[in-house]
């Protein structure tokens, strides 16, 4: 060998060395927080909820409870409730009851096991000049001295579970479907974290969980469902799911429990004798964006004489 | 056979580690943003897309800009350089070559930028289960378009005359992938609803028109920065033409088409869509993003005027008007394609997006990945189409003046 082969060939391998080492270093970030150690082989090969056996349900509600625990030291009971033949949930909120408190925010983020920093929350309330349902003139972060203020009119909007939802359409991994009661779920071991359903839902329902989210062990609420409260990670997508976890075992959602006013109302569509399908016959109610298509599962309605008096009918969001 | 394609491929990979000064410092350059670039990258995977200035009311930023700007460039390239095939004894078959090469890298980039949008990279695989079709189509573009590079490249390593039927008929099959994926790429957003900025009937156009002026642009750098030696005189005269001309007419048909858009939004309009007027003006006295559509129409403007006139003769000013050109489409992709479809909300609520640093640098190591892999298929292309490796020669690649795209 040469000594200028020989210079060559050092040089090639010190050159070759010194990039390995710079490649490892760049990694350090993944080392250091122990993100990559959360990732374990039954997890990464763990199948779409939809084509899991019942044993392999069962192992993985199993792992979840366990996880809890060793995380929160919380004994929790994980379930898979399942949707009950001959039902399909809706809403109805009265829109002149609502005084825009927003107990149903918290309550919900507290039923749901939601991140409280940074703060996920499944329902916005929007503070619109009285008579107007022009979205884009709505307060979101109104904050007076009392509630409500005159002139006023509060409409939380959260996930409207439509029947024809842009979101199931548009997630590449069919990591959120429609159930046979009519609500949109996640899988939140599927999801991959490409937020194309945030892009295509056209009533800001869904969010993201930016961060690792953190809920304080003391606030975690230990009945949860697969589908529904149980804890998030990084890197996915959730929104409001009607409760599934409560109103599948014949509970009100969390939202309706703690309105003040029972601005909000909750149940089986399909029910002829039930209070949904008495306000869907005599109120006038009305659903956000209907041009749209996506035929809400969410009705909106005056509950109160005068808003029937008024001659004007509710004014829709132009957009 | 296996032996000469294993030596063949022995050395094009020792031919991309070695070259002159300009190269070393460049390949150096390429290889320190891509290593700051999978550090920022790990920083994501390790805190969460909170590393970004994405939040729930802009979801989508410069990576998804980014991703859709590879995919239209990628098909843009196919569809520009690959027909030059089909004419027999065209001298611009390197041309080809190199648009075939940025094909390529540029499929690998937007993969990389899919794979640092996405909160769960860890799943990525579920694409492939969900959609195995898609990334199947995917992938036999890009073996398409490499089988169609490394059949004639390695021809020309053998110093053999390429069948026609080796490369032709792939060729064909490419372009016609090339034109489904720019389509499908150029309506990826129409069909969301509820995004009023989306349903903008100009916006597919607009979208290929920017698309066909990123490829030539990238490939007109190439040739002045002497990525090609081989295509020496009359050749390269002529490639360059060819090259300035794809590059001025899309340049000039995206402002048309910008200028259509913007009349129709603003006088044809009772008034104009929220989004839109927050791109341009600002809504509610905020205006983030018009600093940045402006300047992309100024730069693109300026370089299409200078293409037309009589200085870009001077390769100095060409290659400033084609570098102001790519600036004006990379940054009017990056701020004013995705991005203002999310202000306002849906809701209604004006958020603002700013990309953040560990972003930025998130997108300069998917590029800089991006350019490592263009620069190593352009410097095999360029050394095998000069004769400097080929079989029965040893790879001479110690002093001869040549260098990437710059």
């Amino acid at each position: 060998m040469s000594a200028s082969s020989r210079r060559a060939f050092l040089k090639g391998a010190l050159g070759g060395a010194g990039g390995l080492a710079a490649a490892a270093a760049s990694l350090t970030p993944l080392a250091r927080t122990g993100a990559a150690a959360d990732l374990t082989l039954e997890k990464l090969l763990q199948p779409h909820y939809l084509r899991l056996t019942q044993e392999e349900l069962a192992r993985v509600l199993a792992r979840i409870e366990a996880e809890v625990r060793e995380r929160h030291g919380v004994r929790a009971e994980v379930s898979d409730h399942k949707a009950l033949p001959g039902v399909e949930f809706a809403f109805a909120l009265d829109v002149d009851q609502c005084v825009g408190c927003r107990r149903c925010v918290h309550a919900c983020a507290v039923e749901n096991n939601s991140s409280r920093a940074p703060e996920i929350q499944y329902i916005r309330v929007l503070e619109l000049p009285e008579g107007s349902l022009d979205l884009e003139e709505g307060d979101h972060h109104y904050a007076p001295e009392s509630l409500p203020r005159a002139g006023r009119t509060y409409l939380p909007i959260q996930c409207q579970q439509c029947a024809n939802p842009p979101c199931v359409g548009a997630c590449p991994v069919g990591a959120t479907w429609q159930e046979p009661d009519g609500v949109t779920v996640i899988d939140y071991d599927w999801c991959i974290g490409c937020r194309l359903c945030m892009a295509a839902c056209p009533y800001w329902a869904r969010r993201f969980n930016f961060a690792p989210p953190a809920v304080p062990s003391s606030a975690l609420h230990p009945r949860m469902d697969y589908l529904t409260n149980r804890p998030r990670s990084a890197g996915v997508v959730e929104k409001c799911h009607f409760c599934l976890h409560r109103t599948r075992a014949g509970l009100q959602p969390a939202c309706v429990e703690a309105c003040p006013n029972g601005a909000r109302k909750f149940g089986n569509v399909l029910d002829p004798d039930g209070e949904l399908a008495w306000i869907l016959a005599r109120k006038s109610v009305f659903v956000l964006k209907p041009e749209l298509g996506t035929l809400p599962r969410f009705y909106y309605y005056a509950g109160a004489e005068r808003a029937r008096a008024a001659a004007a009918p509710p004014r829709l969001d132009g957009e | 056979m296996m032996r000469d394609t294993l030596r063949f491929l022995g050395r094009a990979f020792v031919l991309s580690f070695a070259g002159g000064g300009r190269y070393r410092a460049w390949m150096f350059a390429l290889t320190a943003a891509a290593l700051l670039g999978v550090n920022a990258c790990a920083r994501q995977w390790a805190l969460g897309l909170a590393t970004t200035g994405l939040s729930d009311q802009v979801t989508w930023g410069i990576y998804i800009a980014g991703f859709a700007l590879a995919v239209g460039t990628a098909c843009a390239a196919a569809l520009l350089a690959l027909p030059l095939f089909f004419r027999r004894g065209s001298d611009l078959l390197d041309l080809a070559l190199l648009g075939a090469a940025l094909a390529v890298s540029c499929v690998l980039a937007a993969a990389g930028f899919v794979i640092a949008d996405t909160g769960r990279p860890d799943r990525v695989l579920h694409l492939l289960v969900e959609l195995p079709g898609h990334v199947l189509a995917l992938g036999v573009f890009l073996l398409l378009i490499l089988h169609v590079w490394g059949s004639l490249v390695y021809c020309a390593y053998l110093r053999r005359r390429p069948g026609r039927a080796l490369y032709l008929p792939f060729a064909l099959l490419a372009v016609l992938g090339a034109f489904c994926a720019q389509s499908a790429a150029s309506f990826l957003y129409v069909g969301l609803g509820g995004r009023a900025f989306w349903e903008e009937p100009l916006g597919a156009p607009r979208f290929v028109a920017a698309a066909c002026a990123a490829a030539p642009a990238v490939l007109l750098l190439t040739l002045l920065a002497g990525g090609l030696p081989s295509a020496a005189g009359a050749a390269r005269e002529r490639a360059l033409r060819l090259v300035r001309a794809l590059l001025a007419a899309a340049l000039w048909a995206d402002l048309l088409l910008c200028a259509g858009a913007l009349l129709l939004e603003f006088l044809g309009r009772a008034a104009p869509r929220s989004s839109t007027a927050y791109l341009y003006f600002g809504l509610d006295g905020r205006a983030a993003l018009a600093p940045w559509i402006w300047s992309a129409l100024a730069l693109k403007a300026l370089a299409a005027v200078v293409l037309c006139s009589r200085v870009a003769a001077r390769p100095r000013v060409l290659a400033l008007a084609c570098g102001a050109g790519l600036a004006g489409v990379l940054l009017e992709e990056a701020f004013g394609r995705i991005t203002p479809a999310f202000v306002p909300s849906p809701l209604g609520e004006v958020v603002e997006y700013a990309p953040t640093l560990n972003e930025a640098l998130v997108c300069l190591g998917v590029l800089a990945g991006g350019l490592l892999a263009y620069s190593i298929l352009v410097r095999i292309t360029a050394a095998v189409s000069a004769g400097r490796l080929t079989r029965d020669l040893p790879p001479v690649v110690s002093c001869e003046k040549s260098g990437g795209p710059s």
